[in-house]
């Protein structure tokens, strides 16, 4: 499913996927995932284990 | 699918699989067939509780794996496996985004009683850019197992 990721860049794509769906209907600029990797957001975070979670579901089915 | 729960009055285990509950006594559950509603119990709530101690002072060398243990192991594999596959779009946004809070809950060192986001139903209700975001995910992860 997401084999071609690794844990970090699949939790900045699913990070990227979310804030992009979002801009289409309101007009935002998010902080980028390397703003809020690099600072410990706890944001960033919670995408990690959804990446984490994704990665091991993925394994097995 | 179906959702088989264990029958004991205080027990919230359930398992999800197809055809009949019969199957249920490969991962160690207590079946009987009876009219109308089968009697089912869980491992741990079976009448004939078997403890692995037990098994294994059965075996020749007393190494090998608990039969019992196995099963059940195998048989967490099979659920988590079909946590997935057997949601709606709906319900796997919701679960990514609880899994979404309760790591973030985790890492600010809150209890989830303290540390408290909307409820998913909120975020429904308002429309919020929030569930769509979630959404979006789950097209993507659809997308994606299609394509695999």
């Amino acid at each position: 499913m997401f084999g071609d990721l690794t844990e970090e860049e699949l939790a900045k794509h699913l990070y990227d996927v979310y804030h992009s769906s979002i801009a289409k209907k309101y007009p935002y600029t998010p902080p980028t995932w390397e703003d809020i990797a690099s600072c410990g957001h706890p944001s960033a975070e919670g995408w990690r284990a959804l990446a984490r979670e994704l990665a091991q579901k993925a394994s097995r089915l | 699918m179906n959702t088989w729960r264990c029958s004991h009055w205080n027990c919230a285990v359930a398992v999800v699989g197809c055809g009949s509950p019969i199957g249920l006594r490969a991962i160690g559950w207590y079946v009987q067939i009876l009219d109308p509603t089968p009697l089912l119990l869980c491992p741990p709530h079976r009448p004939d509780p078997i403890a692995c101690e037990e098994i294994e002072a059965h075996s020749l060398d007393g190494l090998d794996p608990c039969a019992m243990c196995a099963a059940d192991k195998e048989a967490d594999e099979i659920q988590s496996a079909f946590v997935f596959s057997d949601l709606t779009e709906e319900e796997l946004a919701k679960r990514l985004y609880d899994i979404y809070n309760a790591e973030i809950a985790k890492v600010t060192n809150q209890p989830l009683y303290s540390y408290t986001p909307p409820g998913w139903e909120d975020q429904v209700t308002r429309d919020a850019p929030t569930a769509a975001g979630f959404r979006a995910i789950v097209r993507e992860i659809s997308r994606r197992t299609s394509r695999s």
